[in-house]
């Protein structure tokens, strides 16, 4: 069986808070470990309040919405916004940081990108859809690589 | 979120716990860096109690990180939840930060260390 998981924003700055506590509801009903609840109550948290920071003007249509199915394998999530259109995948910055290139913008995008296993965009209908894979089975490894 | 400042001569030192994201990080943001302003060389984070921290959180560290690295200080991350050390550890942050498993190990550290003159 495939679960799923559906939240509309209607006022995505005063309905952010109530979404990742359905979001972290939502996987601890699933049975997901504390890693895999994080990495998916991050990924849409850093996405939504990117969607807020360069969504449409106030007095536009804001909508946010945003779905998670879990496959067994891996958890999808998709965040479709009315914003202007706006490509994460195309801001999503380095893969590890370097000590002497510490940055603090674009931080929550290179949380996601790091977190996600595949990152897509696309544009239709006057919509942006943003579609992140999160493995359930984490085989990452850490940057320890040399400069 | 939580938030508690012990004093020390030579860091700023902070408790915080619950969750660290866009609603709660402006409080610690103002604190932190209003603390970093004494001209302490450390920034020492226990971090036991959080639950949960966000790119919000994240980038007050690395303002600190901005300010205390020209003076030769560092920040220092205790006692960090395994789920959250793997977000620092995939995302290169544990190269930036000195993550000490305790607020002992970092306060041993700070006074192994001498002060720069």
């Amino acid at each position: 069986m495939i679960a799923k998981f559906d939240f509309a924003l209607n006022r995505p700055e005063e309905d952010q808070a109530e979404l990742l506590a359905a979001v972290e509801e939502f996987a601890a009903a699933l049975g997901l470990p504390p890693s895999v609840r994080y990495r998916l109550g991050l990924v849409i948290d850093e996405l939504v309040t990117n969607c807020i920071a360069h969504g449409a003007r106030p007095g536009e249509d804001r909508g946010i919405r945003v779905g998670i199915s879990d496959s067994g394998d891996d958890m999808t999530v998709e965040i479709v916004d009315s914003g202007p259109p706006f490509d994460p995948t195309a801001h999503a910055g380095r893969k590890c940081l370097q000590p002497g290139d510490v940055k603090v913008g674009g931080m929550g995008l290179c949380l996601v990108r790091n977190l996600a296993t595949r990152m897509e965009y696309s544009r239709s209908d006057g919509f942006n859809r943003t579609r992140i894979t999160l493995a359930k089975s984490i085989q990452e490894n850490a940057c320890t690589s040399g400069r | 979120m939580h938030l508690r400042q012990i004093e020390h001569p030579r860091a700023a030192v902070f408790l915080v716990s619950g969750r660290l994201d866009a609603t709660s990080t402006p409080e610690l943001e103002r604190k932190v860096l209003l603390s970093l302003e004494s001209g302490v060389r450390h920034l020492v984070m226990d971090f036991s109690e959080l639950e949960y921290i966000n790119s919000a959180g994240l980038r007050v560290l690395v303002m600190s990180y901005q300010r205390l690295n020209p003076r030769g200080g560092s920040v220092m991350v205790c006692g960090v939840r395994d789920y959250i050390a793997e977000i620092f550890d995939i995302s290169g942050y544990n190269r930036i930060f000195a993550m000490h498993s305790d607020m002992a190990h970092a306060m041993q550290e700070i006074d192994a260390t001498p002060d720069a003159q």
